[in-house]
């Protein structure tokens, strides 16, 4: 009966975070909802006996990607940030699509009987998915830090910008270039 | 009682809401979050298939971490490109950044 209160509570908060995150017209204020929704998603996901996927949800969604997302509004700022989430010229059509794939979910999911397990018995699930990571899908594991590695790269060379700029090139070719001890601190000065 | 059908019709609002997000936002950064919600909402579906059809394996939970990490990276190498973006056209409004657009 408790989970029955518990589920109808988080489920709501996650909708009514989500509509907000949609319909706000700030953009900081949506990334706020965003993260807040990512929260009551991993109470959903406790509720349901995933206390580690709840746990890595918290750390990554909620501790990472949304402070990333924040981060990322602050650098790109241009005009008034009351002003800066604002609906391109599909939005009707966008909400009509939304609104018939939810209704085709909705009949689906009601229309089907599931089976129903028991609910879990609360042993911690570490020790499983640990077990399945190193067994049983240890090539998609290898993978996966494979993939991180190469996003860690890829967004430092994308998010650098610009090594060396033309004045300083250009500052560089006019003061030096006769002796070989000029040339070594501007050289050194190079970052 | 709570069943698959209660988790799986959130999970349908929730990726139509992040679908919405998604299509019909005029800011990079909100297109960004509506495409998180949409794989919040997968990660639902499948922790709560795995809890009501086959709770002894926990596959279900090991592909929505996979889910987690690769949302991540896709995070990371996205909000770089938008940052160079920004600092090439100072502008983050997809409307005006159609340079691939024939």
């Amino acid at each position: 009966m408790l989970g029955v209160i518990f589920f109808y509570v988080f489920a709501a908060a996650v909708v009514i975070g989500a509509l907000a995150m949609v319909f706000t017209k700030n953009l900081v204020h949506a990334a706020l909802f965003m993260a807040g929704t990512f929260l009551m998603i991993a109470f959903l996901y406790i509720l349901m006996g995933a206390d580690y996927v709840g746990a890595v949800q918290i750390l990554v969604y909620v501790g990472a990607i949304s402070i990333l997302f924040v981060f990322g509004i602050m650098l790109t700022k241009r005009d008034r940030i009351e002003d800066s989430n604002r609906f391109n010229r599909y939005g009707p059509a966008a909400t009509v699509v939304a609104g018939l794939l939810f209704a085709s979910i909705v009949l689906t999911a009601v229309g089907t009987t599931f089976a129903n397990a028991p609910p879990p018995t609360g042993d911690s699930t570490i020790q499983t998915i640990a077990g399945i990571f190193l067994s049983d899908y240890v090539l998609a594991f290898e993978f996966a830090g494979i993939l991180l590695l190469a996003a860690l790269v890829g967004a430092i060379v994308i998010g650098k910008g610009q090594l060396s700029r033309k004045p300083r090139v250009a500052v560089q070719g006019s003061s030096g270039g006769d002796t070989p001890g000029g040339g070594g601190p501007s050289k050194g000065g190079e970052r | 009682m709570i069943g698959l059908a209660h988790y799986l019709v959130l999970a349908g609002l929730l990726f139509c809401i992040g679908l919405l997000g998604a299509v019909a936002k005029r800011n990079a950064i909100a297109v960004f979050m509506g495409v998180e919600l949409m794989l919040n909402s997968v990660n639902l579906n499948l922790v709560a298939f795995n809890r009501f059809l086959h709770p002894a394996f926990l596959g279900g939970q090991a592909f929505a971490i996979f889910v987690i990490v690769v949302a991540a990276a896709e995070v990371s190498v996205g909000l770089a490109i938008i940052l160079a973006l920004y600092r090439r056209k100072a502008n983050t409004s997809l409307d005006e950044i159609d340079l691939l657009k024939w």
